[in-house]
């Protein structure tokens, strides 16, 4: 039995004729972050759209707890047990607070679809906030709504879009420690342009450039992350 | 005719609009499908029930209301199929298309001589429940009640269950449903088939009802009419349309006596009106009223 959730081998794709990815191999364990880094345009974001099939690969395999997915679609991936939390658009505005983390819970038992306690623990300022309209909320809170909507369905590995993106500092902190203790027993991917909170909670980090993986770094090598962290600001 | 009797026929008139207004709010108000075909498939169960019931001796509406719910819901998955099955197709495209198919239709009522051409279907007889005519109008009330009591309380529980959450969520990000694990066609194509099968089912009523059906039940004006309701009493309200309906029909009837060719003009800018100043419908302005009054007393 692999101890990855994950498995990516020899992956391409990208935008109709413009291709974007580029023979990219890795391995996502079962439990921990791993995070994406990189420059704008370094195909960050198509790589989670391929994964989560919204792209269509062009060649290459995309296996999850040992299902091919390669041919399977968005619907048909989420059911399987992955949770995506897009970078834009994050909460369905016109429904209230409540109504958007319910939608959440379509692969759960009927009885446990409506049971919000288990994110509520997790983000608690949303209890107070259930029948607000999604719309309504800051863009900290809308990111907050997104990613406990994506809790809700207890998924095994969460896919995350840039999740900090335009979030205020305090709510940022907030995020990370939740998210750190949800990756203790399952697994969290991440784009993520916050260098500082994307080596605060990874355990393994790729760099993305150009559509290939030019570097592996291990959070706990401080030497590769200082490398890391020149390359990206040069 | 009496007067009660005529009080009487436009409440059920109401009431079998109200089931059309129900397939337009569940398609456009709830799931996001811009629909303008919704009067053709009202006009599809019509004309089966007014084929049957002149070309038989079948008048059971049990059966009759029966026969038109099939006929509507197969015609609805046919076009629901071809509409949403593939790709993402725009709000526009979905509205053409379904534009297209209310054109068709009543030209082809129009000039199919089986369908009795402009004339239509005269004749429809009375129908009848346990072999018992149902011959008056008080009667007819009654039954365009239950089955208008019965299309209100599905769309009711429709839309409070965890489909109609997946519905609204098509409706507003069709592409982020699909993240959530909800195959974005199949609930499309759900929800047109059930609004197919309203939409004739009230129809059917309609014909036996009024006596005749006729190409204009089928056709654009009435597929726009609709839309307007809609739009008037608010999209993604259930009731909000229905009001909306109950308001311009009744005021409809005492306008066109007193304003014949003004009606039309002051029922326009209403509407444009409310796109304007209350774009979620007539159903939301008390709420936008509390909203300023707010605001003003916290200034």
């Amino acid at each position: 039995m692999s101890n990855n959730y994950l498995e990516i081998k020899n992956l391409e794709g990208g935008y109709q004729a413009s291709q974007v990815l580029f023979d990219l191999t890795f391995e996502i364990p079962k439990t921990g972050v791993t995070a994406i880094v990189g420059r704008n345009g370094a195909g960050k974001s198509t790589l989670l759209q391929t994964i989560m099939g919204f792209n269509k690969s062009t060649s290459g395999s995309v296996t999850f707890d040992g299902n091919d997915l390669t041919n399977k679609s968005t619907y048909a991936r989420t059911r399987l047990g992955i949770g995506y939390v897009p970078q834009d658009r994050p909460v369905f505005s016109d429904l209230s607070v409540r109504e958007n983390l319910l939608i959440g819970a379509s692969r759960l038992p009927k009885k446990e679809r409506t049971n919000l306690t288990p994110v509520l623990d997790i983000f608690p300022k949303l209890a107070n906030r259930l029948d607000q309209k999604a719309g309504t909320m800051s863009g900290g809170e809308r990111k907050m709504v997104g990613i406990a909507r994506a809790l809700i369905g207890k998924p095994n590995l969460l896919i995350m879009d840039e999740p900090t993106e335009g979030v205020w500092h305090g709510v940022v902190d907030e995020i990370q420690q939740r998210l750190m203790e949800y990756a203790k027993s399952n697994s969290i991917l991440i784009v993520e342009q916050n260098l500082d909170f994307t080596i605060g909670m990874a355990t393994q980090i790729l760099l993305l450039e150009r559509g290939v993986i030019s570097q592996r770094v291990s959070a706990s090598d401080k030497g590769e992350i200082a490398t890391l962290r020149k390359r990206l600001t040069l | 005719m009496a007067g009660n009797d005529y009080l009487t026929q436009i409440v059920t008139r109401i009431l079998i609009y109200g089931i059309l207004v129900l397939s337009v709010e569940l398609c456009w108000g709830q799931t996001g499908i811009f629909t303008f075909g919704q009067a053709a498939l009202f006009g599809l169960g019509g004309y089966v029930v007014g084929l049957i019931t002149t070309k038989s001796t079948l008048t059971d509406i049990g059966i009759l209301l029966l026969i038109a719910i099939v006929v509507g819901a197969v015609t609805g998955l046919i076009i629901g199929i071809f509409l949403f099955s593939g790709k993402r197709v725009g709000e526009l495209y979905v509205a053409l298309v379904t534009l297209a198919i209310s054109y068709i239709c009543e030209r082809l009522a129009n000039s199919w001589t089986v369908l009795g051409s402009g004339n239509g279907i005269p004749g429809i007889p009375y129908p009848t429940i346990f072999g018992k005519e149902i011959g008056s109008a008080t009667g007819l009330f009654f039954l365009a009640f239950v089955v208008f009591a019965i299309a209100l309380i599905l769309s009711i529980i429709i839309v409070n269950s965890q489909f109609g959450l997946t519905m609204n969520a098509v409706r507003d990000d069709e592409e982020r449903a699909e993240f959530f694990g909800y195959q974005r066609s199949i609930v499309q194509i759900a929800v047109f088939v059930f609004a197919a099968a309203l939409a004739a089912s009230g129809g059917a009523l309609f014909a036996v009802s009024e006596g005749f059906v006729s190409p204009s039940m089928s056709g654009l004006a009435l597929s726009t009419t609709t839309v307007l309701w809609v739009v008037l009493g608010g999209r993604g309200t259930l009731f909000g349309p229905l009001i909306a309906l109950t308001f311009l029909e009744a005021v409809n009837i005492k306008m066109q006596e007193a304003l014949p060719s003004l009606w039309p003009i002051l029922v326009g800018l209403l509407l444009l009106i409310t796109m304007i100043f209350l774009p979620k419908g007539l159903t939301s302005m008390p709420a936008k009223i509390r909203e300023s009054r707010r605001k003003t007393a916290s200034s």
